[in-house]
C-alpha cells in the first residue's frame, strides 16, 4: 500500500508541475460542451427566427390590402416578416435566397373570389435552397385557402354584395350594407355557439422537478446526449493518463522501478488509479458542468457518479491492456485512439442506438462497456434502478483487464519486447 | 568470496545471440569492469543480472542466493544505475532521491535523511530544490547515481554511468565510485571507455558480440600480448607482405596494419633495444618507430582483430 501511495504521489506531483496535457484534455470536452450549449441551449425561451417572404399584390383591392395589414399585426408579426414587392424583384430575392418564398395574389383575385363560380388561384414560389421556412409558408397558405373556401361555401349568396363593397363597382347603399352586416352576423351567431366555449383545450406547462428551480424536465435531449459524449471523452482522458506508461518505458524510469522491489503489477495499478482519479474528476466536470450548461439536472446524481467511477476503472484497465499489447509510444499514438473511437462509435457514443446498422445494434453494441455505461446513465435518468449491475460489470471488467495487462506487459518486458 | 556470480548467461533476441555464455564474478569492495564496444552485450548482461530480462539459460547468484529464488531479496541488495538518466525531470533532485529511496523500501524519514546525505556527498545540496530539468548533464548523472544508493546496496550495477558528461564531472563521479568500493560495495561497471576501465577497475572482462573474450587485472590482460612492449612502425607498406620477411614471424605478431603503419607485439619478451634493432633491419624503408606499453585497446585488438574505438 505504501509503495502504491508513493507511486501515486509521484504521478500527482508530476501532473501538478506539468499540468498542460491534462488541462488540454479537460478543456476540449468542456469547450465542446460549452459550444453545443451556446448553439442549442435556451431553445424554449428564444423566439424562432422570423420567416421572411414576399407578398406580390397584383390585385391591389381593399380585401388584399386588409390581408397585407393583417400580416403585420399581433402574433403574425412575431413569426412572419412579409415584404411587399413587385413580381420580378420578389422572384429575384427568392432566387438569391434573401426570401423563403413569394406569395403572389393575381390581378382580379378579389373580384373572382367574391364573384363566385370562377376558380381562383394564389401562387406560391418557394426557395429551393431552404427546407423548413418555405414549408411553413406553404402550410400557412393552405390554411388561408381552406378558410377562404369555407367562407365561399357558407356565404356564397352574399358574396356578390360583398364584392360590390370591396371592388367599389356599383356599391350598395348604406341601408343595403346594414342589412348585409345584420344577415352575416346572424349567420355567424350559431357558429359562435358551436365554437365558444371550446369544449376541449390544452394547457402548456413546463414541469419542474422538486428542488430544481425553474430549469429541468423529465426528459432532456442533453441528458440523453451527454452520457455518450462523456463516455467517448473519458476514454480519451484515460488514454492520456495511461500514456504515461509507454512514456516511462521510453524514459527508462519504468525499468528502474522494475529493478526495485516494486512489481509491474503495482506500477500498472498505480497508473490505473491515477487514470481513474483523473477520469472521475473530468466526469464530474463534464457531467456536472454539462447539466448546468444545458439546464437540466440528473435525477440520480449519486448513481451516475458511481457509474462514472466504475467506467473510469474500466477505461483505465482497457488502456493498461492496450499498453500490454503494444508497449511502445508510436503504436499507442495510432492504435489507442482508434480503439477508443471504435468503442465509442459502436457503443452509441455519437449516434443513438437506433441509428446504428442493425447487425451492430443487435450483435456488437450490447457487448460493449461504452454501451452499458451510456444506456444505464440514460436509464437512471428515466428512473431505472438496475444501475448497480452495470457498475459492477464495469468495475470487474476494469480489474480483469488490469490483471491481464500486468501479465502481458510483464512477459513482454522480460523477453525484451518494448514495441 | 564473490558477492555476485554470473554463470553461463545466454540471451537471444530472435536469431541474434546477444549474450552467449557469459560468466564472471564480483567480490565485495571490487570494481569489476565489463569493457566492450556498443552492442557488445554489456547492457543485456546487466539487465539479466538485475532481473529486467529473463535469461534463456545461466544463473545469477547474489550473496549466495539465486536471483530468481528470491528476487525481492536480490533487488534489495543491489542498486542499479542505468545508462540513461532514468529520473523525473519535473521533480527536484531531492524529490527524485526521496522517491527512489521510498521505492527501495526506506521509510519516509529515512529516505529524507539519506537524500540529504547523498546531496551533500554528491555536492548538489545547494541545488536540491531545483527541478531536475534545470540541472546540467553532469549533475543529472550524479543524481542518477545517487538514486541507486539510497538503500545502501551491497552490489552496485553501473551501466556506462559517465556517458555524455564533461571530463571534470567524470573525474568527480569516478572518485565517488572509488570511495563506494572502498567502503566494501561490490561494483559491476560497464564502459566502452578504455581509460575508465584501466584506471578504475581492479579486474576487467572484455566482451564482444555477446562473448566474454578475456578477463583479469590490467597486467594479466596486457600479459596476453606476450610482452611488455609494443612497436609502432611507420613506413610505406603498400603491397608489402611483412609475414614473408625473413625471421619476422618468429619475433613479432601483427596486431594492426595499414599502408602506412604496423602495430606489432614483440614475441618472446624481447627487450626494446633488441626489438628496435630487428625492426630497423627489416627490408623496408622505415620512417619512424615508436615503443609503447600495451593498452586495453591493444588487447582488444589482439582478441578481436579490430580496435575498440572503431
Amino acid at each position: 500500500m505504501t509503495m502504491l501511495q508513493v507511486l501515486l504521489a509521484k504521478d500527482f506531483k508530476r501532473a501538478r508541475r506539468n499540468p498542460v496535457p491534462y488541462l488540454i484534455h479537460l478543456c476540449v470536452p468542456l469547450l465542446i460542451t460549452a459550444l453545443l450549449g451556446l448553439v442549442f441551449s435556451g431553445g424554449q425561451d428564444r423566439p424562432l427566427a422570423r420567416i421572411k417572404f414576399a407578398v406580390v399584390d397584383e390585385d391591389q383591392s381593399i380585401l388584399t390590402r386588409l390581408l397585407r395589414g393583417a400580416l403585420n399585426q399581433n402574433q403574425a408579426s412575431e413569426h412572419l416578416e412579409p415584404v411587399f414587392l413587385e413580381r420580378i424583384p420578389a422572384l429575384l430575392d427568392v432566387t438569391n435566397s434573401l426570401l423563403s418564398a413569394a406569395v403572389i395574389i393575381p390581378k382580379g383575385f378579389t373580384s373572382d373570389f367574391l364573384g363566385g363560380g370562377r376558380r381562383v388561384k394564389l401562387e406560391l414560389i418557394k426557395n429551393p435552397a431552404q427546407q423548413i421556412h418555405p414549408a411553413i409558408v406553404e402550410e400557412l397558405l393552405a390554411t388561408v385557402v381552406t378558410g377562404m373556401n369555407a367562407l365561399s361555401r357558407n356565404f356564397g349568396d352574399d358574396l356578390t354584395a360583398w364584392r360590390r363593397i370591396f371592388t367599389g363597382t356599383n356599391p350598395p347603399g348604406m341601408l343595403e350594407v346594414g342589412a348585409l352586416l345584420t344577415k352575416t352576423a346572424g349567420q355567424l351567431e350559431p357558429i359562435r355557439h358551436r365554437l365558444d366555449p371550446i369544449p376541449v383545450t390544452y394547457e402548456k406547462e413546463t414541469q419542474s422537478a422538486p428542488g430544481a428551480g425553474k430549469a429541468g424536465s423529465d426528459w432532456n435531449m442533453f441528458a440523453y446526449l451527454l452520457p455518450g459524449m462523456a463516455a467517448l471523452f473519458l476514454l480519451f482522458l484515460a488514454d492520456a493518463a495511461m500514456r504515461d506508461v509507454p512514456r516511462e518505458l521510453r524514459l527508462h524510469t519504468f525499468d528502474r522501478i522494475r529493478t526495485l522491489p516494486a512489481s509491474v503489477g503495482l506500477f500498472l495499478t498505480a497508473k490505473v488509479l491515477f487514470a481513474l482519479i483523473i477520469v472521475t474528476l473530468c466526469a464530474a466536470i463534464l457531467l456536472g458542468g454539462g447539466a448546468v450548461v444545458f439546464s437540466f439536472h440528473w435525477e440520480r446524481p449519486l448513481e451516475v457518479a458511481v457509474l462514472a467511477i466504475a467506467y473510469g476503472l474500466f477505461a483505465g484497465g482497457l488502456m493498461a491492456l492496450l499498453t500490454g499489447l503494444w508497449p511502445g509510444e508510436k503504436k499507442a499514438d495510432v492504435l489507442n485512439n482508434l480503439v477508443a473511437l471504435m468503442l465509442g462509435l459502436a457503443g452509441g457514443c455519437t449516434f443513438p442506438d437506433s441509428a446504428l446498422p442493425p447487425f451492430m445494434r443487435e450483435h456488437i453494441s450490447p457487448w460493449l462497456p461504452t454501451h452499458w455505461f451510456i444506456e444505464t446513465v440514460r436509464a437512471t435518468q428515466l428512473g431505472a434502478t438496475e444501475w448497480w449491475i452495470t457498475a459492477m460489470k464495469l468495475a470487474l471488467l476494469g480489474i480483469a483487464l488490469l490483471a491481464l495487462a500486468t501479465w502481458l506487459l510483464g512477459r513482454k518486458l522480460e523477453a525484451g519486447v518494448r514495441e | 568470496m564473490s558477492f555476485l556470480q554470473v554463470s553461463r548467461l545466454v540471451k537471444c533476441f530472435g536469431a541474434t545471440r546477444a549474450v552467449d555464455g557469459v560468466s564472471f564474478e564480483v567480490r565485495p569492495g571490487e570494481i569489476y569492469g565489463l569493457l566492450g564496444p556498443n552492442g557488445a552485450g554489456k547492457t543485456t548482461t546487466i539487465s539479466m543480472i538485475c532481473g529486467l530480462l529473463k535469461a534463456e539459460s545461466g544463473e545469477v547468484v547474489i550473496d549466495g542466493t539465486g536471483f530468481w529464488t528470491d528476487p525481492s531479496r536480490a533487488r534489495r541488495l543491489m542498486g542499479v544505475v542505468p545508462q540513461e538518466i532514468a529520473l523525473y525531470e519535473e521533480l527536484s533532485g531531492r524529490e527524485n532521491l526521496e522517491f527512489w529511496g521510498r521505492l527501495a523500501g526506506l521509510a519516509a524519514k529515512e529516505a529524507k535523511q539519506r537524500a540529504a546525505e547523498l546531496l551533500e556527498a554528491l555536492a548538489l545540496a545547494d541545488r536540491a530544490h531545483d527541478a531536475l530539468k534545470k540541472y546540467s548533464g553532469g549533475m543529472k548523472r550524479r543524481i542518477n547515481l545517487g538514486c541507486a544508493l539510497l538503500h545502501r546496496p551491497r552490489l552496485l550495477l553501473l551501466d556506462e554511468p559517465t556517458v555524455g558528461i564533461d571530463p571534470q564531472a567524470r573525474l568527480k563521479l569516478l572518485e565517488f565510485i572509488r570511495d563506494l568500493a572502498a567502503s566494501g560495495t561490490a561494483i559491476l561497471y560497464t564502459t566502452h571507455y578504455l581509460e575508465e576501465a584501466e584506471t578504475l577497475c581492479q579486474r576487467i572482462g572484455i566482451i564482444d558480440q555477446g562473448r566474454l573474450l578475456a578477463e583479469g587485472t590490467l597486467a594479466e590482460l596486457q600479459q596476453r600480448l606476450g610482452g611488455r612492449h609494443l612497436f609502432q612502425l611507420e613506413a610505406n607498406l603498400a603491397g608489402v607482405q611483412p609475414d614473408q620477411w625473413p625471421g619476422f614471424a618468429q619475433q613479432f605478431q601483427i596486431l594492426q596494419r595499414s599502408d602506412r603503419h604496423l602495430l606489432l607485439a614483440a614475441l618472446n619478451d624481447c627487450d626494446p633495444a633488441a626489438g628496435l634493432k630487428a625492426l630497423l633491419a627489416l627490408p623496408v624503408q622505415v620512417d619512424n618507430v615508436s615503443i609503447k606499453r600495451p593498452s586495453l585497446n591493444d588487447v582488444f585488438l589482439e582478441l578481436t582483430g579490430r580496435a575498440l574505438r572503431e
